[in-house]
């Protein structure tokens, strides 16, 4: 039965409006006892959480000033429209918007928010083709598309890796120099050097390049989410 | 204090149905204040405190659920926090952990970082090594590895491990790697490293999910 907040009417007397007050007492206990311990619970469980469900929502809540707050919502990044747990939270008096739990899941480039809020990491690989000189890897991933919304990198370690694990030795030595996202094109950078391990005893030819590399990178994000 | 949603009812007289709307209305206000301000407080009934719920809950299509379940991982035997996706999907335990040499944490997403400290790499002729993550039901297994990086440390015996190691493969059991001696002017290509070192790893994949 529908619930109705006019009744009881001003001017009417109780014994008139018995029902609907009647049927409001019904509708507020099967309101209330959804996802909750019962109204008539007498064991002490009545208003208790039996479930904590988040509905997918549409848009962001605008959250109380100075509170937390969690919900779902459906985010499309990195290739995939999933239902995760926005939270907003405040500082310096900006709402925060960040995921808690969406990732990209993949060896190549993959990425997932961390639970502080305003970090993400992105892992992947990458191939190398030019050996005793300065060079820069470029992520051709789209920020705030193929990645969250990121401010800047923060930290970045690569290495690099044997393409065959007896007869390939890389015989080379990789550096990490510097990282940035490019303010003209809005991709992350990262620029290393790359040495032969001995410029006369390496094995390192045209035929055993590109060398193989990995990295690993911890960004910093506001929201905008 | 008893809750009646059949009440009042229409046979009673007007004051015995007084009494039972302002049972109503007393009980009510005691479920309004489990972990929520005091409908006569500002602001009237913002929630001050979760509960998780133990339970082991199903999903909609359109739902995320948070819950608390004794931990399946954790050393601790501890109540974690945990998030189940929609569709009845992964499982995300996320609140446990283990600190130690080799450790592990799952993130919020199913993210699952391991590492090993100091692992001891005993000699080896053809250079090659294999690192497996420990099985112990303490330690989750990877349902897909994504990165991994290997590097080496000095042993007790070696201030120098005079070694660099090449990460090759990676299974979610396990890690390989080539290790070479670092390069001997006057000695033709890379030579295998033979002598015992010691290795780091972080590696990076999907969680369990369950």
């Amino acid at each position: 039965m529908p619930f109705d907040n006019t009744v009881p009417a001003a001017n009417i007397g109780l014994n008139q409006t018995i029902v609907p007050m009647q049927e409001n007492f019904d509708a507020i206990q099967t309101a209330f006892d959804i996802n909750h311990g019962s109204l008539t619970d007498i064991q002490g469980n009545a208003g208790k959480h039996t479930k904590v469900s988040f509905l997918e929502k549409a848009v962001n809540f605008i959250p109380l000033f100075g509170s937390y707050t969690l919900f779902g919502r459906k985010i499309n990044l990195g290739g995939t429209d999933t239902l995760e747990l926005i939270e907003i939270f405040r500082h310096n008096a900006q709402n925060i918007a960040t995921s808690l739990t969406k990732a990209k899941f993949d060896a190549n480039f993959g990425w997932t928010y961390l639970d502080s809020g305003f970090l993400v990491m992105v892992w992947g690989d990458f191939a190398i083709n030019l050996v005793d000189q300065a060079q820069t890897i470029t992520l051709n991933q789209v920020i705030g598309t193929d990645l969250p919304p990121i401010d800047n990198v923060i930290y970045a370690h690569a290495q690099l890796r044997s393409k065959t694990i007896s007869t390939d030795p890389v015989d080379a030595v990789i550096y990490p120099r510097n990282y940035f996202i490019d303010p003209i094109t809005n991709l992350i950078k990262i620029q290393i050097t790359v040495r032969k391990r001995s410029a006369y005893n390496s094995s390192i030819t045209a035929s055993t390049l590109p060398l193989r590399g990995n990295y690993l990178l911890i960004c910093n994000t506001s929201g905008g989410l | 204090m008893a809750y009646r949603n059949t009440k009042p009812s229409l046979t009673d007289r007007e004051r015995s149905g007084c009494v039972f709307i302002q049972q109503n209305f007393a009980t009510l206000n005691e479920y309004f204040e489990v972990n929520h301000n005091p409908i006569n407080l500002q602001p009237p009934g913002h929630k001050f405190l979760e509960f998780y719920p133990i339970a082991d809950p199903a999903t909609a299509a359109d739902q995320l659920e948070l819950y608390g379940r004794t931990g399946v991982y954790g050393a601790l035997n501890t109540i974690e926090l945990c998030m189940r996706r929609p569709s009845n999907g992964d499982i995300n335990e996320f609140t446990s952990s283990q600190t130690g040499d080799e450790g592990w944490y799952q993130l919020p997403s199913g993210i699952l970082i391991k590492w090993k400290w100091n692992e001891p790499i005993a000699a080896a002729s053809s250079g090659i090594q294999t690192f497996t993550w420990n099985n112990a039901a303490n330690f989750p297994a990877f349902s897909a590895i994504y990165q991994v990086f290997v590097w080496a440390s000095p042993d007790a015996a070696a201030t120098d491990p005079n070694v660099q190691l090449y990460e090759y493969d990676e299974t979610v059991t396990q890690v390989q790697w080539t290790g070479w001696n670092r390069d001997t002017p006057g000695v033709v290509g890379p030579a295998i490293v033979t002598n015992a070192y010691k290795v780091n790893i972080i590696a990076i994949g999907k969680g369990p999910g369950v």
